[in-house]
């Protein structure tokens, strides 16, 4: 999803976006209130802390600022999870093939994500799903490397 | 100040005669030796304000005038201006209150406009002692005082519930953070007129 779409998204949650001059982070969520760091350049950027914010939304509860908590930072993988699953999953990466994408980088440009997000995406995922899975008529394999079989 | 006109001494000894009363006697109701109740009755020592409030008592006389002061000897009664209830609470609507206690066993609250506020009992009966012209004033600080405590209890159950609710962060990774830029942060976040 674009930037233009998660925002959409939020507003259909009541939820209140805003860019606001953050010094210390990208993104903060606290209530129904999102902020995202003005000068982040470009939307791409934005769009994968937007998506992560939700993720919050979505799936945590609580003040967990303090990431020295385990249980924390148990909720801030779940949010983060959230996020992958939205800006790329593994059909994703699938229409990435289908479109011809033929390395990281242009999966990332084919995604609309920044590619250290879809780099830390792919390392969850090599963590959920191991060596392949198989999705519809797809294998994806994630060790030794990223590749998208298509059976027939 | 009131200054004493005479002894305690001599009011001691005074109401004693007056009240056909031993000092062995006295020092036993009073639960005070004997030896400290003759020191009373010489002038040695005279006593402090507890021991005179107890002896007061058990001399049935007013501790004022033990103490040697110009008043009445007999204890003043806590009389009310206005002694039954029903008057009492006339008196209160009066003023523009109205006190509800239909039920004994819960705390009586007092209407004020549209408010209620509950009163505890003792309040509510030592209002009734101080009634008088002073009273409007007495019950409308101590509506202000409930309000107060109301308030403060609004706001403590509203910080408990900022405690509760979602906040997250995700910390920037271009560059170095501190303490005071992450107050900066939280001040944006938690400043209502941004997020109008």
């Amino acid at each position: 999803m674009t930037y233009e779409d998660l925002l959409i998204e939020s507003d259909k949650e009541n939820l209140i976006v805003r860019e606001k001059a953050l010094v210390n982070n990208d993104g903060r969520i606290r209530g129904n209130r999102i902020a995202i760091r003005k000068d982040i350049p470009t939307t791409v950027e934005k769009a994968c802390v937007l998506a992560e914010e939700l993720g919050h939304y979505h799936t945590s509860a609580g003040d967990i600022i303090d990431m020295q908590d385990v249980r924390n930072r148990k909720q801030e993988l779940r949010a983060r999870m959230w996020a992958y699953d939205s800006q790329i999953g593994l059909m994703g990466i699938v229409a990435a093939f289908n479109a011809g994408c033929r390395n990281r980088y242009e999966i990332a440009g084919h995604l609309d994500v920044t590619e250290k997000f879809l780099d830390d995406a792919l390392e969850a995922y090599k963590s959920r799903y191991g060596t392949c899975t198989v999705i519809d008529h797809y294998a994806v394999y994630f060790i030794p490397n990223l590749g998208v079989v298509k059976m027939i | 100040m009131i200054e004493p006109i005479e002894s305690f001494k001599k009011r001691l000894n005074q109401a004693m005669s007056a009240k056909n009363m031993r000092p062995v006697e006295l020092a036993e109701k009073c639960n005070i030796s004997k030896s400290t109740i003759s020191h009373y009755m010489s002038g040695y020592t005279e006593p402090k304000s507890n021991r005179l409030y107890i002896i007061a008592e058990v001399l049935d006389v007013n501790e004022a005038w033990l103490m040697g002061l110009d008043v009445p000897m007999e204890r003043g009664t806590k009389s009310l201006l206005v002694d039954s209830k029903q008057a009492f609470l006339t008196y209160i609507d009066s003023l523009g209150y109205h006190i509800h206690r239909d039920d004994p066993e819960h705390k009586p609250f007092i209407r004020v406009d549209d408010i209620l506020v509950r009163l505890k009992h003792d309040t509510l009966d030592s209002l009734k002692l101080r009634i008088d012209s002073y009273t409007k004033a007495s019950i409308d600080s101590e509506i202000l005082s409930l309000k107060e405590e109301q308030i403060k209890e609004e706001r403590l159950e509203k910080e408990r519930l900022v405690q509760h609710l979602l906040n997250a962060a995700h910390k920037r990774t271009d560059a170095e953070t501190t303490d005071e830029m992450e107050k900066h942060d939280d001040d944006i976040m938690n400043d209502d007129d941004e997020w109008r």
